[in-house]
């Protein structure tokens, strides 16, 4: 009894399913990176597929003012990804972008990185 | 940043769930024959127990309220959709929910049938130490992982063990004092000597593995907020060693004596209480300490 109870116990330990908290791998803008064309769109991709109702994404232009996010949805192919339309971009300057995602932890982590646009 | 919601949630769960292990465990290996405490016993099975059940669900509402934004979103019936088919988080918490009412059905049949009991050790052991899957040992993958887990699942059924005891030893020391009941804490305090030796053991090594994990460089341990708080629950431990040390060298040598020497043993059985309850008061301390820490980013990934 107290094998099969050790063993089960064991088991459990060895198979369950680790709960990463969610972090940023890449961005298309790259964080820290000077772009010469206006982005189409945001690419974030997280270490983990994260949960779709619960990202945002929000731009604060070089004038301090916010930028319209159009739409900011996790890609359904890859649920890492997140694609987020952005009307607004044009002035030269820093961009900066802030972001939270849960994943699987249903931990809500947020985060932030700049680009640089220069055209 | 600390989500005060969360963290009382996840302390009433985890003190109500050292309590109801030690209250089955006892009523199954420590105490079979001892008819003055049995009835408390039972009292403290079936509170604890529904506690453990109320105290899940209120983890899992909290940390659905921390990720939707607020309680005020709770209502919302696709956050709950998404909470619990979508999630390891909303799933890891239904089993153990459905487990935590297994024990509330255990407790309340245990009363009548003492054959539960062994079974009420079961749910609430898998419970207390599944603990370790629920937690900040989830954050490595491979194998730093499977070792973190099991230090982390020892460390709590070490800490169940030590803890879980001391209420069960309050009702006994403070059972009607007859002689026998006396001779009776006496002997039990003695025999879970060695018990109480290997859980500290235990918790020591295991929570050095855990902190190895969690803090990395001694130097954290002073210069960032988690390993503050990781030295207040040392100091607390620390604390709780020290009371039990004290009875063990002191003070259930002296009722022993003055139990077979048949003097009044009043005063050593009163230093004995409070003492106890001394050492259960840091140890829920403690309990809190970890609510909180479990709330915060381990030094190894803040500033990092």
């Amino acid at each position: 009894m107290r094998i099969i109870t050790l063993a089960a116990t064991a088991a459990v330990l060895v198979a369950a399913p680790a709960f990463a908290h969610t972090k940023l791998v890449t961005a298309n803008p790259a964080p820290n990176a000077t772009v010469k064309a206006v982005p189409e769109r945001l690419q974030i991709t997280f270490n983990e597929p994260v949960l779709p109702r619960f990202v945002t994404v929000a731009v604060t232009g070089p004038d301090g003012k916010k930028l319209h996010v159009a739409s900011a949805q996790v890609d359904p192919k890859n649920r890492s990804k997140v694609n987020a339309v952005v009307h607004g971009f044009g002035r030269a300057g820093a961009y900066r972008v802030e972001w939270s995602a849960a994943g699987s932890d249903m931990h809500r982590m947020n985060g932030s990185y700049s680009f640089t646009l220069r055209p | 940043m600390i989500d005060v919601g969360l963290v009382a949630a996840r302390f009433v769960h985890y003190a109500a769930l050292v309590l109801a292990f030690g209250a089955f465990a006892y009523a199954s290996f420590g105490d079979r024959a001892g008819a003055a405490v049995s009835p408390r016993l039972r009292r403290l099975a079936i509170v604890s127990s529904l506690a453990v059940l109320v105290g899940s669900l209120a983890v899992l509402v909290a940390t659905a309220a921390g990720l939707a934004g607020g309680y005020g979103a709770l209502g919302d019936a696709g956050l709950w959709s998404t909470v619990l088919f979508d999630t390891d988080f909303g799933q890891v918490w239904s089993a153990r929910l459905l487990l935590a009412s297994t024990l509330v059905a255990v407790a309340l049949v245990s009363a009548r049938a003492g054959v539960f009991r062994t079974a009420g050790v079961f749910a609430a052991g898998a419970l207390l130490v599944s603990v370790a899957l629920t937690g900040h040992a989830q954050v490595e993958a491979g194998a730093a992982g499977v070792v973190h887990r099991i230090a982390d699942a020892v460390h709590l059924a070490a800490a169940g063990i030590w803890l879980g005891a001391l209420v069960p030893f309050l009702f006994l020391l403070s059972a009607r004092s007859s002689q026998e009941s006396s001779s009776a804490a006496a002997e039990r305090l003695v025999a879970f000597h060695h018990v109480g030796l290997v859980a500290v053991l235990l918790l020591v090594s295991t929570g050095v593995v855990n902190s190895w994990f969690l803090v990395g460089a001694p130097a954290r341990l002073f210069d960032t907020a988690y390993g503050q708080l990781l030295l207040v629950k040392l100091a607390l431990f620390a604390g709780m060693l020290g009371l039990a040390a004290g009875n063990r060298l002191r003070y259930v040598p002296a009722l022993s004596r003055q139990l077979d020497g048949r003097e009044d043993a009043m005063a050593s059985l009163k230093r004995l209480r409070l003492q106890v309850r001394g050492e259960f008061l840091l140890g829920m301390l403690a309990l809190l300490a970890v609510a909180v820490l479990g709330s915060m980013e381990p030094a190894t990934e803040s500033g990092a």
